[in-house]
């Protein structure tokens, strides 16, 4: 066949949580609890309409810790519409799905298959004269180079690579079954299906070395649009690798600058506008948005001591861009700082002067130590959650009390 | 600073005030005004001087905004004169004495960096702040440090606001567990959200053993409908049968029946019927036909009864109009008198009217119409007059104000003189700060370097085994990445190898224990018989029936061979023995069949374990040499690395990372510097082409030349602003000035034109020449009453003739009336007669309405009798009919006829009606079919047949039913589980709850970070209350006090805390803040802010403070006396300025040394 078209995808994590998002009445919780099945229902929708040829998925169809049997039952469901339309579906598992429970007892349909952990295997598709060669993970941590296992390519073939890897490392990301880029290059291959990093990045050209990233975002780290890679092979080669995005909530940091600004209120349509903006790039997807204010204004004081009042300001606000669902507040983040006047108060005569001295004295002396126990026992009443990096009770306390002194300083100044 | 002088011009409610101020340390000025008489006035314009004149000032209300000047003459820290003022207006209002812009670094060398806000906490002081200051001082128990804050910095809310602060982390998430908290309602969340996590997880194993559970009942309940529907269906032949049988008998009886009858003749079924209803019908219409005329002859009887006159009929009309008319009589008979008398009134009050207005005759009033031109004239003049006076006061106003508006504005223009370009300077300022304040922007740079210095000390810090420098660090040559993770991940590899054929050797070792274990348990058993065992048991059993059988049957003497066999036992028992032993061993063989078959197995088992014992031990040996192989690869790369220390392979991979880090940092560090000096090298250069334009001396650096610039600029641009908004105002000013005079003329014109109007209609209108137009506007109404008076007369006696005319017309056609129909009735009075002939009239009529009745019933009554008669002909004929359709003759053979004919009919239904039956209960079957199926079955023999099918039926009911059900609970369990709370749901509840819980924690983390370092802030405060400074507040309070108390010292509680406490005249007994009285504890607070400012000023430029009423609260006049010798001692420290609306101070002060108190007396 002169020309075909596949589709490359690689972690669903099916029925993965969303992360960050508090309970919102208004939201429509069924969206938002559904958001990887209906990302996934988009992922065979695509494929039947576009004709595909096959469906490769490079692993991580599911959390490893999760074990609800009805996410198998589900993707049964979809991967039998997959199989009425006539495409096979080809996959590798990856370090979740060895995880998984699901995996070991989930009866796969017809023209589904698993590629094997304990050597590569290899599947063809006379009709389209396509090999695809790929190794499962035996078990979570791999830490063997499984593309050392992988076969020649079969001469007269288009050949696949598919494998679920961090190559030589990727942020975020646990190194397994690590490789390098030359390593995949040297093996000849026509295409080079990988998975694990949930960021898309084409690695090479030539040979095409692609992560299409995952298929949904779950949470601000895993932001921008999200889909899989569909690629056209025209006599034998690779025409044109596309971006389709796939989510249905699309998870967005965004900054708005307060600088200089001096009433609330105008304050908030500031944050309205620019919530509007990102409405308007989200591609009509309903969007999980960071607010992170910054800039140098008045207001930092008042923005600091009544941070639920910004919140629910904030929120009202994303209210007002279209439908009820149309942005979701995951955070609201205060970073602004307080303009330069607040800084003068330290070289008054006055005892005003003298308090802004003490307070950075003690910040510098005696750090953390200022707050008793009080941030130990909260600790201790949140036993099993695991903490961002940025929350203070991990941070150590230092921008903790640099916020503070902060708060305290710009209250001061407007009893001044 | 300190003023000599200070005047006020045009500022609130003083036009031109100077006083005169004494600068002198240890002297004050007291300014006594009764209340209203402008304290607070001054207070504010002392504000205005040092900071500007609002643009909204409420100070405009007398004097506007022109000319509002405010004054200072004074002495400054050095002892030099100054002179500066404050004018109304934009940009810099700073004036010197003469009015001059003055440039605003005057001022500030006068007060230094205090500001509005500061000059208002610190430096103005009013018995409101003292109270306040007070009641903060009592509600902090007199801690020293909150006390000294607030006096110092005239801010009383420290303790309130760290209280907000807890207040807020409490709200959220206070230390202990509330639920109505938020923190706490998320944690409850979070574990509602856990437990229906796990409720809500289907585990696959449980699924699919659900599942097939559910496939299991499904199977048996489909088997069981198949076995039920096939009994079903016997049951069914069976009560067919039953059904069927007496039915087909009938049928039979049904036939013969139809037999009998075929001679009968074919008639209708309804021909009975129809004869009997013919013969009935013409005997009704007979009867109808007579009713129909008795009654015509009734109704002629009735008619010839009535007969009504005539004459009094067609009279009818007239009466009925005498009728109406007599009511209205009636009423003209009770209206006549009332209105001759108000007739006579009317005539009475007109002649008044009359005599008011000087005229004899109504006709000379009445010539004057009130509508008329002269009056409507005169009504104009009138009005006119009042506008005219409003306007020509108004534009003789308004000339006279924009005349002086313009000469002001005038000479403001003149003052400002002409402007002066500065654009090379902007542009040049411009560019100094395209990309931000130069000086910020240094220091963000020398801030990124010194943070990059401590990220690259940070980063070399953190690098695992090594003693040597950064620059050694960079020299060393490291492996590549690659062959690090390769070597790492070979020695990985084999180490996890190693450790698995351990483990695997570990764990095939402890299956072949458990299988040696299995089969010793096995063999446990003992042995096992063998088959010869089994056989020679057989064989000893068949030996002893072979004995009975020849013994007993045959009669062969065996008495040897039976002693031989059985002993002493006899030969019976031991025959049966013989037989148990046989079957037992044979069942035991048996059982340790399968036992044997364990054996086996584990034997297998146990070889097999063996084996992969065997090969596990080999590739041990080999995961040994592999792991050997890859530590050795391992040490020769990391020997180059020429660290210190041993290094694993985590700690090589550690070292490459930190190195990497360190020289990423290192770059960054001189990145920082390249662009820290790069800035400074623009900077100086642009300080340099600024000196090019501004005095030398104002460009020490590039700060200070941009400030100097942006002065400059924005003198020059605020001049320029105020020039260009004075000559607009002068242009708007002079259009208004032309238009006023403008006005003034055309006043009055219009006003000489209508005196000349007015003569004209005073003398149209017949009044004196020089009546005035209020006296000609009163004249004018009364003239319009006559008028109104002369018609209600006319009107009165018109109506009065009509009244009489309508009486006599109506007694005339009452007479015509009755002389034609009721002669007896003329010489009655004219209104009973009328009634009479009303009453006669509805007599005659009511006869004639009864006649016109019964004519219409005759002719209904004819109509009925003439129907009757055709219904009675048409019934006969029908009877004639039907007689021939049957056949003709007499009654009796018709009847006979008839009856053959439903006989045959009726055997002919029930023939019918049978099959039909038989088709209805014969399940379709043919009546052939059916007889044949009946008599295949005896009747006898069904009954018992159904009996015991229904029971099974019943049986195989009932398993089905209960197959349903079991199908169906697993069904809705399965059902169920798919269809309630996913547990995709219960983790997004619960990720929500740890988003919620993160988020709250970190805010009441901020609230409690905050209170803390206030609480501690506060703390170390408190050392600001040495010794020194409690002792000089101590001798304050001593002095205001007058020695009622020594002094103030510092205590401290039980947490160490200092408070203030007061010392009582004897030095020995205290009292705290809490039990003194309110005036002592104002006393101590205005001890501790004068000593405050004392504090101030020897930091900084202190400016006048100004008491305002601030003695009013003091009721001991000695004290009085004392707090102006102790704000004596304050004015070697800055100024004092006392306000007062209290004479008597005036006398207290007397008690001060000579010369002390200067004392103004304000008069607005």
């Amino acid at each position: 066949m002169a020309e075909f078209r596949f589709l490359h995808a690689a972690d669903i994590h099916l029925d993965s949580p969303m992360r960050g998002l508090e309970a919102d009445p208004d939201a429509p919780v069924r969206r938002l609890r559904e958001a990887s099945r209906a990302a996934f229902r988009n992922l065979i929708t695509t494929a039947i309409e576009e004709k595909a040829a096959f469906l490769l998925i490079a692993g991580d169809l599911y959390d490893g810790d999760w074990q609800d049997y009805r996410t198998g039952l589900f993707l049964i469901e979809q991967v039998g519409r997959l199989a009425e339309a006539g495409i096979p579906l080809i996959m590798v598992a990856g370090n979740h799905d060895a995880a998984s429970v699901i995996t070991r007892h989930l009866r796969l349909p017809e023209r589904v298959s698993v590629l094997p952990h304990d050597r590569c295997g290899r599947i063809e598709l006379d009709e389209y004269g396509v090999a695809i060669h790929g190794q499962s993970f035996a078990t979570r941590a791999v830490t063997q180079d499984l593309s050392r296992n992988y076969a020649d390519p079969v001469p007269g073939l288009f050949n696949i690579g598919l494998l679920h890897t961090a190559l030589n490392g990727r942020p975020g990301h646990d190194t397994y079954a690590p490789t390098t880029a030359a390593a995949l290059i040297a093996k000849g291959y026509d295409y080079w299906a990988l998975g694990h990093v949930h960021a898309r990045e084409t690695v090479c050209r030539d040979p095409w070395i692609v992560f299409p990233g995952n298929l949904q975002g779950r949470h601000i780290r895993e932001s921008g649009p999200k889909g899989a890679s569909l690629v056209t092979v025209r006599d034998g080669r690779v025409a044109t690798v596309a971006h389709r995005p796939l989510d249905v909530l699309r998870w967005c940091p965004l900054s708005v600058s307060l600088a200089g600004e001096t009433d609330f209120d105008g304050a908030m349509a500031r944050i309205g506008q620019a919530l509007l903006e990102l409405r308007r790039e989200a591609e009509d997807r309903p969007v999980a948005a960071r607010v992170r204010l910054f800039g140098a204004t008045p207001l930092h004081g008042e923005l600091l001591g009544d941070g639920e009042r910004v919140r629910q300001g904030v929120i009202a606000e994303s209210r007002q861009c279209g439908a009820d669902d149309a942005i979701w507040i995951e955070a609201v983040v205060v970073d602004t700082v307080a303009p330069a006047d607040l800084a003068t108060l330290f070289e008054r005569p006055d005892v005003i002067g003298r308090l802004g001295a003490v307070l950075d004295e003690l910040i510098r002396e005696q750090g953390a130590d200022l707050l008793g126990e009080y941030p130990e026992r909260l600790r201790q009443r949140m036993s099993g959650i695991e903490l961002a990096a940025e929350h203070p009770l991990r941070e150590g306390g230092v921008a903790l009390l640099r916020k503070a002194r902060d708060l305290v300083l710009a209250r001061l100044a407007g009893e001044i | 600073m300190r003023l000599t002088a200070f005047a006020l011009e045009n500022y609130g409610n003083f036009e031109s005030v100077r006083l005169s101020l004494d600068p002198l340390p240890g002297h004050i000025n007291l300014i006594v005004a009764p209340n209203g008489g402008g304290k607070s006035v001054l207070r504010q314009a002392f504000r205005d001087l040092l900071f500007g004149i609002p643009g909204q000032t409420r100070m405009a209300f007398r004097f506007g905004y022109a000319g509002m000047r405010l004054f200072a003459e004074g002495i400054d820290g050095s002892g030099a004169a100054f002179a500066i003022g404050r004018r109304k207006g934009l940009g810099n209002t700073l004036i010197d004495g003469a009015g001059n812009s003055l440039d605003p670094r005057v001022l500030k060398g006068l007060i230094g960096e205090a500001d509005e806000a500061l000059f208002e906490r610190l430096f103005a002081l009013d018995s409101h702040l003292l109270r306040s200051g007070a009641e903060a001082m009592l509600a902090s128990g007199g801690d020293l440090a909150e006390a000294l804050f607030a006096a110092g910095s005239g801010i009383a809310g420290l303790r309130r606001l760290r209280e907000s602060f807890e207040s807020r982390r409490d709200a959220l998430a206070p230390e202990r567990q509330t639920r109505s908290r938020p923190l706490y309602q998320a944690l409850a969340a979070l574990s509602e959200a856990r437990a229906a996590l796990r409720a809500a997880t289907v585990r696959p194993r449980d699924w699919e053993e659900l599942q097939s559970k559910c496939d299991c009942a499904r199977d048996r309940r489909a088997a069981l409908a198949r076995e039920q529907a096939a009994g079903q269906a016997a049951i069914a032949r069976l009560q067919r049968i039953k059904r069927v049988r007496p039915w087909l008998e009938q049928w039979e009886a049904a036939q013969r029946e139809l037999a009998a009858t075929e001679a009968a003749p074919r008639l209708p079924a309804d021909t009975g019927r129809r004869w009997r209803e013919a013969g009935e019908a013409v005997r009704l219409a007979a009867l109808e036909r007579r009713a129909a005329a008795d009654r015509l002859d009734s109704l002629l009887r009735e008619l010839a009864a009535e007969e009504p006159d005539e004459g009094l009929l067609a009279a009818g009309e007239r009466i009925d109009a005498l009728e109406r008319a007599r009511d209205r009589i009636a009423a003209d008979h009770r209206d006549l008198p009332p209105h001759e008398a108000e007739s006579r009134q009317s005539a009475a009050r007109l002649a008044a009217l009359l005599r008011a207005l000087g005229a004899e005759t109504v006709a000379e009033i009445l010539a004057i119409a009130p509508n008329g031109p002269q009056v409507a004239a005169a009504r104009e003049l009138i009005k006119r007059s009042e506008v005219l006076a409003e306007r020509l006061r108004n534009a003789e106003a308004e000339a006279a104000r924009t005349e002086g508006e313009i000469a002001a504005a005038t000479a403001e223009r003149e003052r400002l003189g002409e402007g002066v370009d500065t654009g090379d300077l902007a542009a040049l300022v411009e560019e100094a700060c395209a990309d931000g304040d130069p000086g910020r922007r240094l220091a963000d740079l020398e801030a990124r370097l010194a943070h990059e210095e401590a990220r690259l000390a940070a980063a070399f810090a953190k690098v695992p085994l090594w003693q040597r420098d950064v620059e050694a660090l960079a020299a060393v040559v490291p492996p590549t990445r690659h062959r690090v993770d390769d070597a790492a991940a070979a020695l990985d590899a084999a180490s996890g190898a190693l450790a698995e054929a351990e483990r695997e050797i570990g764990r095939l070792r402890q299956d072949r224990e458990a299988a040696r274990e299995r089969l010793a348990r096995e063999r446990e058993g003992g042995p096992v018989p063998d088959a010869a065992a089994i056989a020679a048991a057989r064989r000893h059993r068949d030996h002893g029936w072979a004995l009975i059988r020849r013994s007993k049957f045959e009669g062969e003497a065996l008495a040897a061979e039976i002693a031989a066999y059985a002993g002493a036992l006899g030969l019976a028992a031991a025959f049966e023995r013989a037989l148990d032993e046989a079957d037992r061993l044979a069942d035991r063989r048996e059982q340790e069949s399968r036992r044997l078959a364990r054996i086996a197995e584990q034997q297998r088992i146990l070889a097999a374990r063996e084996k992969e014992l065997a090969a596990a031990e080999e590739r041990l040996a080999a995961a040994h040499e592999a792991h050997r192989e890859a530590a050795r690869e391992w040490a020769a790369l990391t020997a180059g690395l020429a660290l210190a220390g041993t290094a694993e392979a985590s700690g090589v991979l550690e070292f490459l990372a930190a190195r990497e880090a360190a020289l990423e940092a290192r770059a960054a560090r001189d990145c920082a510097r390249h662009a820290v000096a790069a800035e400074r090298a623009r900077q100086e250069a642009l300080r340099r082409r600024l000196a090019g334009l501004l005095p030398a001396a104002a460009c020490p650096s590039l700060a200070a030349a941009l400030a100097a610039a942006r002065r400059v600029i924005g003198r020059c641009e605020a001049a320029n602003r105020e020039r260009a908004q004075l000559e607009a105002t002068l242009k708007t000013l002079e259009h208004r000035h032309r238009q006023a005079l403008c006005e003034r003329e055309a006043a009055q014109r219009a006003m000489a034109e209508w005196r000349r109007e007015w003569r004209e209609c005073l003398a149209a209108l017949k009044r004196p020449p020089a009546e005035t137009p209020a006296a000609v506007e009163k004249a004018i109404a009364l003239i319009e009453e006559v008028h109104r008076e002369h018609e209600k007369l006319a009107e009165l006696e018109r109506r009065i003739c009509g009244i009489k005319r309508n009486i006599a017309d109506f007694a005339a056609r009452v007479a015509d009336v009755a002389g034609a129909v009721a002669p007896d009735l003329v010489h009655q009075p004219a209104e009973a007669a009328a009634a009479e002939l009303r009453r006669r009239l509805a007599g005659n009529r009511e006869i004639a309405a009864r006649r016109a009745g019964l004519r219409g019933q005759e002719r209904d009554a004819r109509a009925k009798l003439a129907e009757a008669s055709v219904r009675h002909a048409r019934a006969a004929a029908t009877l004639e009919a039907l007689r021939r359709e049957i056949g003709g003759g007499c009654e009796e053979e018709i009847a006979d006829r008839i009856a053959r004919a439903e006989r045959r009919r009726t055997a002919e239904a029930e023939l019918h009606g049978i099959e039909q039956k038989l088709a209805e209960i014969g399940d379709g079957w043919p009546i052939d079919g059916l007889r044949a199926e009946v008599a295949a079955v005896p009747p006898e023999a069904v009954d018992a047949e159904l009996a015991r099918l229904q029971l099974e039926a019943e049986r195989l009911s009932s398993e089905r039913e209960e197959a349903a059900r079991e199908e169906q609970r697993l069904s809705d369990e399965l059902r169920g589980i798919g269809a309630g709370e996913h547990a995709v749901a219960a983790e997004e509840r619960r990720q929500a709850a740890i988003a919620a819980t993160t988020r709250i924690s970190a805010e009441a983390l901020l609230y409690h970070a905050a209170a803390c370092l206030l609480q501690q802030a506060v703390a170390r405060l408190r050392e600001v209350g040495d010794g020194g400074l409690v002792r000089r507040i101590g001798e304050v309070f001593a002095r205001i006090t007058g020695g009622a108390y020594a002094g103030v010292a510092v205590d401290e509680d039980d947490q160490g805390r200092p408070f203030l406490i007061a010392i009582e005249a004897d030095r020995t007994a205290t009292k705290r803040v809490e039990q003194l009285s309110e005036g002592t504890r104002d006393q101590l607070f205005m001890a501790l802010r004068l000593v405050m400012l004392e504090d101030y000023a020897r930091k900084a430029p202190a400016l006048p403070f100004i008491a305002d009423d601030l003695l009013q609260t003091f009721d001991d006049y000695g004290r009085t006396e004392n707090a102006l010798a102790a704000l004596a001692d304050l004015s070697h420290h800055a100024q004092v300025i006392v306000l007062s609306h209290q004479r008597q101070l005036i006398a207290a002060a007397r008690a001060l040394p000579a010369g002390t108190v200067n004392v103004c007396a304000l008069a607005a």
